[in-house]
Parts: structure tokens; C-alpha cells; sequence
């Protein structure tokens, strides 16, 4: 099932390849010449597994490849591997990354700068391969940070940052890159691919120095800490995870100059805010039918904005509220939910909503709306809809918090 | 605006490479001409099985793709069988506006397979070419049933997936190419690995017309 790649060399020594998310993520990890990577098998995050194998089958890539028993070794072999010194690749999907929940708790704890990919996928009960943020989201609270992408340049993009910023003496905690299951994963675009040369000198070397798990260098890793020291532990993740915003600004930066391609604001994308009435915000690839959305709408003279939000941890509560007091009135799509949740909304939604609660500056209304579960496609109709909603409570007329979109009668 | 779609009906892991030849050539052939095109597998499809019916799909447009995440072809204007026998069973031609093209892969005449197409009044031409044959394809040909056992082994996969349309997707695609001129001949023919079956195809392949729908 893999894909054909047509690579096409053009004059500079970048080169410009047609591959999905997948395979850029693959691309990325080439590039970032990963030293160890555990694999085991759930779509969609299996054609990155799979693009892998095939680079190191045809000898384009030097790893070591360990198809481990289940996902829990899976993610606790990379996360040893990575104490030692070796820089490492994982990745999961839906329930899969569940398996390796255990795993997944104790590496941002520990300090393991892991970089994982998340195929976003649905959360059984009943079975879907389609998107769902609830995988990834399930550990959010834990140390890990979290980044959706929404295409394949992104992709590979934010693989090399995500090593750059994990990796970082300050910073040392794991890193999540989300790509929604077929929408991203298996869609195909053009893509740079750039030289190794500029990769190397934007990502230096995996360097653990004193924290070296090594016979010559003898530490305790992962030691009982009970009541004694686990609270200042804690609070060192606390200070490294505040510190990740200040690292991420550095690496944006640094990629900007170093590749030529800026990415502006580092957390969120906005799109048509210069002269919105509303914005609506969601994650990940809920950008495609938004964007054609507000095309739309814009010839039909609604002013409608759209906000990305590329990092969900760090949030960058500060500057999205700073940036969301512009507008009359903003609609949070959320392609997950939170039952049992502050107004039933989703994740996403209450996050903003707390961003927006402390922060100094004008208070607009926010609505939140669930959609595109379980893999749904979210139509351009179903945004339109989305907008209309939006619009009345910038008018001042009563809206319900939470709506679900799309949702068959 | 011209938009056009394609949808390819072949059976997984056996024939799953020539689907995808199909689409991923003629949607390289399409960009290579300026226009907006994509190709995807079905993706409920993967991990495909063996024999199990499988779809592969290409977009082609003047404009952007607003519709690129848009899981499967909803109307397609043309539809391939990598695979005769699959002219029975399944409705492949759901969805197709008047005017389109259905293309098979068998040896038999298109007057004697237009009996087994559901809902052929939307067909403004039904085309039959011996791409097995043409591409001297002995077990997809011969032996249906072993090729399943065949393709159970890697031996010479490595070679084979490098090229594009080595066997039986190179006549399928000059049934395409010439039947719908939905790419040029000459964007597409130095792609194929197959010239001899491609080239072959264009004058053996069969066509048969009917009134043509105002669209």
C-alpha cells in the first residue's frame, strides 16, 4: 500500500518530492538521522512505520528498527534507548497509543525527549479509523508537547523543530506531532525536502551530558521519590514545560533562517483576522474545509477569520487572548470532546475559554462546537453553519456553549 | 471549470500495485500539465486483502481541489476493472454523471460485457482491452487463482516496485489516455515501464460508442 514518489530535482540542492504526511514524517526522521526506532503496527500511523522500513531496506537510512511485541514495548524500548543517548522515533495510533499509556506517563516524567508521531485516530468503542484529537489529548496534562499539523511540509517541518526543542539541555521532554488519520496521513503533496546540510546545521547532536545512562557515567534513572522529592521533581517539569515556549520562539526563528520558510507565529496560524468580525479556531486539518469556507463567505461580504492552533501545549494562553479580543465573537470547532466537561464543551473550547477568562484585554463571547467525529468529513455547509451561530452571538443573541455539527437527526 | 474524476476498481495485495499505477500516473501527468490533481488509495481499504475488491482514486481539476480531503469519488466520470470478473457484484458505476467511460480488462467485446453493467444508459462509451494479454501477463491471464499464491512471495518485489506500469496497468492507461484525453500521450508514455503493452493497447483496445450526452 505504500505510495509511488515522484522526486522531481530542481536547481538548488533542496529537493521537491509528491508524499504524504507520512512519508514526510518518515523524510523528517532520515534527516534527523534517528538512531533508534520502535515500530508496531495501527493505521494510519503505520505507513510512517512502513516508509521507514522501506528507507532502511533500501539502505537510504542507518537505524536501528525494532518491531516490538505491542505498543507499550514499543514506547518503553525507545524511551530507555533515548537515556542512553540515542536519538528516537516512535509513534501510535487511537488505541494503540492507549496500549502504551504506562510508557507514555513515565517518559516526560523521566526527562526523555522522545519525539512521537500520532496518527490521530477515533478511540473504540465502536471501531472507526477515522480522525478523532482524543488520543493524542489523553495526555496532555502529563509533560508532553503537543503539536497538530495540517500538511505534509508541515510535517516534516515540525518533526526537525519538535527534535530541536525536545532535545534542548532547558527543555528535555517528549514531543507529540499529530497528523489526522487519512486526511494528512494519507494524502499526498508536494513537498521541499531540504539538503542535510542545512538539516545539520539547524539540529545539533543529542547531547544528554551529565544525565548519560551509562556505565561510565553511573546514575539512578527512575528511582522511588515517594513524598520526599516526587513535588520538586514535579515542579522541575513544571519550569522545563514553562521554558518550551521561550525554546520554540528560538527554533522557529532559527528554521526561518536556516531554510528560508517562516511559519510566522509559532503557535497559531490565523487566516482573513486582519479585518474578521468573528473567528472560528479548530486543529489539524479542519483547516481545508474552513479555509474554503470563508472564501465563500467572504464573497458573500461575511468577514470571517480562521485560527490554527498549531501548539497545544505550551498554550500560548497570553497571546491568543491578546489576539482573540480583536474579534466580536469567536466559534471553537473541536474534533473531540470532553464529556462531563465545564458547558460539555470540547477540549479544545475550554482551554480557550480559560486563556480568554484571566487575561486583561476585551472578552469576546465563545462558542463551541463539536464536529467531524469519528472520522466525519467536516463539510463546508457544516462551517457555514458553524458561522451563522457565531454571528448571532456577536449580535448578542443567547446561543447554546456547546453545538454538535453535522450530527445526523 | 473542467473536473474530472477517476476511480479505479482492482483486488488487493494480488493487483493492488497496477490500481495504483493507474492513478498516480495519470494525476503526475495531469500536475506535470498545470493542473490540480491528486491520487489516493480508499483508505478504509487498508490494509488491503488479498483478492478483496479495492479502489484507488484520481482528481483532476483547473481549479484548486476545495475537495481533496473528501474521502471517496462521488461521481466519477470514469471508472477501470484492473480485473474482468469484477464487472459482476458491485455497484462501481454509483454515482457516474451521464457521459461517462467505463474501461475493462478482458478479452471479451464490449457489446458482449455491456450486459453485466449496472445502470449503462449514464456510459457514453463502454472500451474492453486485453491488458493481460496485451502485456503478456501469464497468471493474471491463465491461472486467476494462483495468482494470489504467486504474489505470496517478495521475490523480485524490490524491482518491480520501482517501476511504473510494468505489466497489465500500462494497457489500462492507454485505454484511459486515449479514450477519455484526460492527460496528453506525450506527458504520460515516458512514465511507463511498458511501452510495448501501452503502445499495443492504443490500437487493440476496443471501444464501443454510444450517443453522446449533452453534459
Amino acid at each position: 500500500m505504500a505510495t509511488a514518489t515522484y522526486v522531481e530535482e530542481q536547481r538548488s540542492i533542496d529537493k521537491t518530492a509528491l508524499i504524504t504526511g507520512s512519508e514526510a514524517i518518515a523524510v523528517a526522521c532520515k534527516l534527523a538521522d534517528v538512531d533508534v526506532i520502535t515500530a508496531y503496527p495501527i493505521r494510519p500511523y503505520d505507513t510512517v512505520m512502513q516508509y521507514i522500513c522501506k528507507l532502511v531496506a533500501n539502505g537510504e537510512m542507518d537505524c536501528e528498527y525494532i518491531v516490538a511485541e505491542g505498543e507499550h514495548s514499543q514506547f518503553e524500548i525507545v524511551k530507555h534507548a533515548c537515556a542512553c543517548g540515542a536519538r528516537v522515533f516512535c509513534g501510535s495510533s487511537g488505541v494503540g497509543w492507549m496500549y502504551a499509556m504506562e510508557a507514555l506517563t513515565v517518559t516526560p516524567a523521566l526527562r526523555i525527549p522522545m519525539v512521537a508521531m500520532v496518527g490521530n485516530r477515533a478511540l473504540d468503542d465502536p471501531g472507526a479509523f477515522g480522525v478523532e484529537h482524543n488520543d493524542a489529548l489523553a495526555v496532555r496534562d502529563l509533560g508532553w508537547q503537543l503539536v497538530w499539523v495540517d500538511n505534509a511540509q508541515e510535517a516534516l517541518d515540525t518533526a526537525l523543530i519538535a527534535y530541536r526543542v525536545s532535545e534542548d539541555r532547558r527543555i528535555f521532554l517528549p514531543c507529540a506531532i499529530s497528523c489526522d488519520g487519512a486526511f494528512l496521513t494519507h494524502s499526498q503533496a508536494l513537498v521541499k525536502i531540504p539538503s542535510q546540510e542545512k538539516v545539520n546545521q539547524f539540529l545539533p547532536r543529542y547531547n544528554r551530558a551529565d544525565l548519560l545512562l551509562h556505565p561510565d557515567n553511573p546514575i539512578t534513572v527512575a528511582p522511588q521519590g515517594n513524598e520526599d522529592w516526587v513535588m520538586e521533581i514535579r515542579r522541575q517539569n513544571y519550569a522545563a514545560m514553562e521554558r518550551s515556549s521561550l525554546v520554540l520562539k528560538e527554533a522557529y526563528a532559527d528554521f526561518d533562517r536556516i531554510f528560508g520558510r517562516s511559519y510566522g507565529n509559532p503557535f497559531f496560524e490565523e487566516y482573513e483576522t486582519d479585518d474578521a468580525d468573528i473567528v472560528l479556531m479548530g486543529m489539524g486539518t479542519l483547516s481545508t474545509p474552513v479555509k474554503v469556507a470563508i472564501r465563500q463567505m467572504r464573497k458573500e461580504g461575511k468577514r470571517v477569520g480562521f485560527v490554527r492552533m498549531r501548539w497545544f501545549r505550551p498554550f500560548a494562553a497570553a497571546e491568543l487572548a491578546k489576539s482573540l479580543g480583536r474579534f466580536q465573537a469567536v466559534g471553537v470547532i473541536d474534533r473531540d470532546y470532553s464529556f462531563g466537561s465545564p458547558y460539555m464543551s470540547g477540549v479544545l473550547t475550554t482551554e480557550v475559554r480559560t486563556a480568554l477568562y484571566s487575561a486583561a484585554g476585551p472578552k469576546p463571547p465563545v462558542l463551541g462546537f463539536i464536529a467531524g467525529l469519528g472520522g466525519r468529513e467536516v463539510t463546508v455547509p457544516d462551517v457555514q453553519r458553524v458561522a451563522d451561530s457565531v454571528y448571532q452571538a456577536a449580535d448578542g443573541k443567547s446561543q447554546p456553549l456547546t453545538q454538535w455539527i453535522g450530527l445526523r437527526e | 471549470m473542467s473536473y474530472t474524476e477517476l476511480t479505479v476498481w482492482t483486488r488487493g495485495i494480488i493487483m493492488d500495485k497496477e490500481g495504483r499505477d493507474i492513478v498516480n500516473s495519470v494525476s503526475a501527468s495531469a500536475r506535470r500539465e498545470g493542473k490540480h490533481a491528486q491520487a489516493m488509495e480508499n483508505y478504509v481499504d487498508n490494509p488491503d486483502r488479498t483478492n478483496a475488491p479495492t479502489r484507488k482514486y484520481c482528481r483532476i481539476s483547473d481549479e484548486v481541489l476545495e475537495n481533496e480531503l473528501t474521502y471517496e469519488n462521488e461521481h466519477p466520470n470514469i471508472v477501470v476493472l484492473v480485473e474482468g470478473t469484477m464487472v459482476k457484484g458491485w455497484d462501481y458505476m454509483r454515482g457516474m454523471p451521464p457521459g461517462g467511460t467505463l474501461i475493462i480488462n478482458t478479452h471479451y467485446s464490449p457489446e458482449y460485457m455491456l450486459r453485466f453493467v449496472p445502470g449503462p444508459e449514464r456510459l457514453a462509451q463502454l472500451v474492453c482491452v486485453d491488458a493481460a494479454h496485451l502485456a503478456h501477463h501469464k497468471w493474471l491471464y491463465y491461472r486467476l487463482g494462483e495468482l494470489g499464491l504467486d504474489r505470496l512471495s517478495t521475490e523480485g518485489a524490490a524491482e518491480r516496485s520501482k517501476l511504473i506500469a510494468p505489466d497489465i496497468a500500462a494497457p489500462l492507461i492507454a485505454a484511459v489516455v486515449k479514450s477519455t484525453g484526460i492527460v496528453k500521450m506525450e506527458t504520460i508514455l515516458p512514465m511507463i515501464a511498458n511501452k510495448n503493452a501501452f503502445e499495443m493497447a492504443l490500437s487493440e483496445m476496443k471501444i464501443m460508442q454510444f450517443n453522446p450526452v449533452a453534459v
